[in-house]
């Protein structure tokens, strides 16, 4: 089975970890993120049509730009999947940040937004319409719950989808 | 229904006869009491579970139930344990082994026997720590699990070996959590190539060793010796040299080539007899060179001896040539010097000393001549003085030297008869001259006569 590297991205308590522990078979000891500053974790998924495919998925502490350390994590991704908080807007512009700087390292890369915490209706501060302005622009984003699981296997199961297609391109 | 039942009902003594008969049933019968026991029992246990006296209560029966477990069927107790005790021994005989190591050095430093004595040998003529040789002679170790990880991007390449320590934490994980650690101690030294080299897990010892594309992961049981890393090291570039490229552009394919995993296999066949077998190696190498160094140390210590020998037999040669040569004195010789330094008294008509020397064998440069110019005594050299000083002579006049007299003889005018006269009055020659074999010519009348001035 192929594996692929897929970073994860986002602003301080956005939901990254807890997103991830909706979906991995295995969870490391959150110790390791706390002092190295990444968690890893696989997850197996089987894309509709194409090989299964393994994604190690390094949960990237949260940071609103990437240090020296952090771009050495983002290093070798397939892809990296953006995350922000609906309840603060500050968490796009932090992602949007992030995007720019993976981009501008490492070239044209796989990756989508999940726009977290989709559950906490009463204190969005993003709303449809920004998501939707996202999208015309090009954005690929998933609006997602990491405490319902709301939309959260299918978001990484997209993305899995797109790497599969990339994987089954390259050597 | 009865006005009294109705009344009973109204007081409710009627439900309580029925709740109390079931009560009473349910205690009578212990199939019914045991639903109740066992829905408050781990309650009651927990709830009691710091009391002594529950402590001591199931401590009997305990016991009796383990020792009739055991007695009626011991693997299920050795199932269970296995994982406890493997880890548990192997990790008490680890300790105790590097504890013992600990003292090792200095009691072997301290030991003067046979077999130390060559292990220290071995020392000194590899270059290798004493306690390093000490180790590889009395350890075994073993490779139990290799990891090849790609350094870019942190996947794992190949696994081979025993999945040691936990067998179900996934591998990729693993390699991407050491990818993830090597970085954060790069970027923590502040060092772009910053390196985890080893850490210990438990009992067993991780290796990682870095090359250019990818990571080698070992997992060892005992204790390696340094040196292995050395060996490991040429082995990894041995890897990056056949699959560089492989290497260079992986981005998580399915199987590693067969051939490379072929070589990380071979890892797993490291224990302490290859290393020992490493270590007998350079002898085996150095045995030839050694060989070779003392073959040449011979040739060199012979040259060296017969150009001496032969450097004496050219300066005696040289001296016995000087010595039969008239009109050269030998002063003084200084063959040790650097070059070898010699002083002549030399006639000026006497054979060239440089000519001399060159015919001895000594170019430019070999010798150091010094020469002082004499007059020679010698009966050769006073036959070529007078020679010179009659030259030229008389077709018909011959000069010679015989027993250490000049001869001369033959037939010469009356004009060069008065110049021999001359020379023979006032110059001084040291040899005899016998001229009792020269006749003046007989002049004829017509010749003309020439002043004795003008002659």
């Amino acid at each position: 089975m192929k594996s692929v590297k897929v970073c994860i991205l986002g602003d301080f308590a956005v939901g990254k970890t807890s997103l991830v522990r909706r979906f991995v078979d295995e969870a490391f000891s959150e110790r390791y993120l706390t002092t190295v500053g990444v968690k890893i974790d696989t997850k197996t998924v089987h894309p509709e049509g194409a090989e299964p495919i393994k994604l190690v998925l390094w949960d990237v502490a949260g940071a609103d730009e990437l240090s020296a350390l952090q771009t050495s994590y983002v290093r070798g991704s397939a892809g990296f999947i953006l995350v922000c908080d609906l309840t603060r807007r500050e968490t796009l512009t932090t992602a949007t940040k992030l995007k720019s700087e993976v981009a501008a390292q490492f070239g044209p890369v796989p990756w989508c937004l999940f726009a977290n915490k989709n559950d906490l209706t009463e204190e969005r501060e993003i709303d449809d319409m920004a998501l939707s302005e996202l999208t015309e622009d090009g954005w690929i984003v998933h609006t997602t719950s990491a405490k319902t699981g709301f939309n959260v296997e299918s978001a990484v199961l997209a993305l899995a989808s797109r790497l599969s297609i990339d994987a089954g391109r390259s050597p | 229904m009865s006005n009294v039942h109705r009344l009973r009902e109204l007081l409710g003594i009627e439900a309580d006869q029925a709740t109390m008969r079931e009560q009473g049933r349910r205690v009578a019968e212990s199939e019914q009491r045991m639903p109740d026991v066992a829905e408050v029992l781990p309650d009651a246990i927990r709830q009691r579970s710091q009391d002594d006296d529950m402590a001591e209560a199931l401590r009997e029966p305990v016991s009796k139930a383990l020792h009739e477990s055991v007695t009626e069927n011991p693997h299920s107790l050795v199932e269970i344990l296995f994982p406890v005790m493997g880890p548990a021994i192997r990790r008490s005989i680890a300790e105790t082994l590097r504890a013992a190591l600990e003292g090792l050095n200095q009691s072997l430093a301290d030991g003067f026997s046979l077999r130390n004595l060559r292990w220290r040998l071995e020392a000194w003529r590899t270059g290798v720590p004493f306690r390093e040789v000490v180790l590889r002679h009395t350890l075994t170790y073993r490779v139990a699990e290799a990891l090849l990880i790609n350094k870019e991007n942190g996947l794992l390449i190949c696994r081979v070996g025993e999945m040691t320590d936990s067998p179900g934490m996934d591998r990729d994980a693993v390699a991407a959590m050491l990818t993830a650690i090597e970085d954060f101690v790069a970027d923590s030294t502040g060092e772009e190539e910053g390196e985890l080299s080893s850490a210990e897990l438990g009992e067993r010892v991780l290796w990682v060793l870095t090359g250019p594309h990818a990571r080698l992961a070992l997992v060892l049981e005992g204790q390696p010796p340094l040196t292995l890393r050395i060996t490991l090291r040429d082995h990894l570039a041995v890897i990056h040299q056949d699959h560089g490229t492989y290497l260079y552009e992986f981005s998580g394919q399915e199987e590693a080539p067969a051939p490379l995993i072929a070589k990380l296999e071979k890892l797993l066949k490291f224990s302490a007899q290859d290393q020992q077998e490493a270590v007998r190696r350079p002898p085996r190498i150095a045995g030839p060179i050694l060989l070779l160094l003392l073959v040449a140390g011979l040739g060199l210590v012979g040259h060296w001896l017969y150009r001496g020998q032969q450097q004496k037999q050219q300066w005696a040669a040289l001296e016995a040539q000087i010595a039969s040569v008239p009109g050269i004195v030998w002063v003084e010789g200084l063959i040790d010097r650097k070059p070898p330094e010699l002083r002549l008294l030399a006639d000026p008509l006497a054979d060239s000393p440089g000519e001399l020397v060159r015919s001895a064998g000594y170019g430019d440069g070999d010798l150091a001549l010094s020469v002082t110019p004499f007059v020679s005594a010698e009966p050769e050299i006073e036959l070529r003085r007078l020679v010179k000083a009659l030259a030229p002579l008389p077709q018909a006049v011959t000069v010679t030297l015989r027993d250490g007299s000049i001869v001369i003889a033959g037939t010469a005018d009356r004009y060069w008869f008065r110049q021999l006269a001359a020379h023979l009055e006032f110059a001084r020659i040291n040899v005899p001259v016998d001229i009792t074999g020269l006749q003046q010519t007989v002049e004829s009348p017509d010749s003309p006569v020439i002043p004795d001035e003008e002659r």
